[in-house]
């Protein structure tokens, strides 16, 4: 070593040597890709969610504001722990046999439940983002003749898309920071293998603090491809 | 061609349009004027089914609609063609996708043909040079003509337009008047709600002044701005004159 080190300092630098390929694993294996599944899935519980808010049908737009209410009204930990721990026991509840359990693996549970909570929060913003949108741009594509459903798809959307795309991109690096929950209904992602070593080598600090700096890497990066996306989005609007 | 039959219209208690009868034949270009409030825009916006009357029927081109009928709505609407004080322009598109947006939506047309299609309207419009462009690059005057020719391409039996100058500078009025001139010259059939006294007396058959909701009088461009019969519509054109 370069260093001088204690041998507290040493045995510190140490567990960190030994926490860092497990949580890169898990940072690779579980949190980016249940990141990115669950926020494809989400948007698009998220747009069905949307569109209903903003229906005619009153029986659309309560269902749609019940789901919100209770996805934004309850911890997503005590969301996550219903759908992991209690959903097996249904098998059993319903068919009155004790050996019948539904069980769903973690990551399946996981998905679920992100996907649900994206799909709540980010409904709002694109609902937001529809409603900022003004009325003429509406009637204009009336006036040509377009009915309801090629208006939103070819007209409101896009534009409701492009002035949602800052929210949505802070539901997405709030969505990666989540994922930290996961290991508590047994995901093997990088905050569990983390507090895995940690537990074992008793260095809490330098092991939390490497796990606090690999989350803001992952999340700077993700900024700057946002603030490229958003110049991108921006093009052409502005004279 | 057109045909309103005692429409009535209330928004919250407020009676607005309190029942008005009018028919426009092919091929006339009438205009609607009177203060802001009269109801005009209103019952412009009711020929095609952007407002609906709470009492009375629409006819265009012989097609009607119901309140309740979506499609019924949609029918009419494709009759005629609107352009919209603020342009409503579609901010995300190019001027020629613009036009070329309802070619492809609704009448399902394949890219190509409706690109040569929007081209020609854009020409006549006299803006192929800015086809590329978005229309935040674009003035006033120029996003107007090409709202006017978006809604040519559709085809219209009729053209509306809701005060299609009010929200431009002065010195870009006359482009856009300009191409509407040209299309009462080849007989297309208009409604038109305007603050342009005398663009409305060049280009109309006839004028309809309305007034507190009702038809407060009616007649050839000459005989209403020179022979007013109204101390309603003399008092408006005093006003104008003053102004």
């Amino acid at each position: 070593m370069f260093l001088n080190l204690n041998s507290e300092q040493q045995h510190a630098l140490d567990a960190a040597g030994q926490a860092f390929m497990p949580m890169l694993e898990g940072l690779v294996k579980f949190s980016i890709p249940i990141t990115l599944v669950t926020f494809v899935l989400g948007l698009v519980i998220a747009l069905a969610a949307a569109l209903m808010r903003i229906s005619t049908s009153r029986i659309l737009r309560g269902i749609a504001r019940f789901y919100i209410s209770i996805i934004r009204g309850t911890p997503m930990i005590v969301q996550l722990f219903i759908i992991f721990y209690g959903i097996p026991e249904l098998g059993r509840l319903l068919t009155n046999n004790s050996e019948n359990q539904w069980t769903l693996a973690p990551v399946i549970a996981a998905i679920i439940g992100l996907s649900l909570n994206v799909g709540a929060y980010a409904s709002e913003i694109i609902r937001g983002g529809i409603m900022s949108i003004p009325k003429g741009q509406t009637e204009a594509a009336y006036s040509i003749g377009m009915n309801y459903r090629q208006t939103i798809q070819r007209i409101i959307l896009p534009q409701a898309i492009r002035v949602s795309v800052p929210a949505l991109g802070n539901t997405f690096l709030s969505l990666i920071k989540d994922t930290s929950l996961l290991g508590f209904i047994l995901v093997a992602e990088m905050f569990r293998k983390a507090q895995e070593v940690a537990s074992t080598t008793y260095e809490y600090l330098t092991i939390y603090l490497l796990v606090a700096l690999m989350y803001w890497v992952v999340c700077f990066i993700i900024s700057i491809v946002q603030n490229f996306y958003e110049s991108y989005l921006e093009r052409g609007y502005r004279s | 061609m057109i045909e309103l039959q005692n429409i009535k219209k209330t928004f919250n208690d407020k009676k607005v349009i309190k029942g008005i009868d009018l028919k426009v034949n092919q091929g006339e270009v009438v205009t609607f004027i009177g203060r802001s409030g009269s109801g005009k825009t209103t019952l412009l916006r009711m020929i095609n089914a952007l407002e609906l009357p709470t009492e009375g029927a629409v006819y265009v081109n012989s097609e009607t609609y119901d309140n309740k009928d979506k499609k019924s709505q949609i029918k009419v609407r494709r009759q005629s063609g609107m352009v919209f004080q603020s342009y409503n322009l579609f901010p995300h598109k190019t001027e020629l996708e613009n036009v070329m947006e309802g070619l492809i939506t609704v009448k399902k047309m394949k890219k190509a043909k409706a690109q040569q299609q929007a081209l020609v309207l854009l020409e006549k419009v006299d803006l192929t040079a800015v086809k590329d462009q978005r229309p935040n690059a674009l003035s006033g005057g120029q996003q107007q003509r090409v709202a006017i020719a978006r809604a040519l391409a559709m085809n219209p039996k009729v053209m509306l337009f809701d005060e299609p100058t009010s929200a431009l500078d002065p010195e870009l009025v006359n482009d856009v008047l300009r191409v509407i001139k040209d299309l009462a010259n080849e007989g297309m059939t208009m409604i038109i709600v305007t603050h342009e006294m005398r663009f409305a007396k060049e280009v109309s058959n006839k004028i309809v002044f309305i007034h507190d909701g009702v038809v407060g009088e009616s007649g050839a461009p000459e005989q209403i701005f020179n022979h007013p019969q109204t101390t309603e519509l003399q008092r408006f054109l005093n006003m104008l004159r003053e102004a």
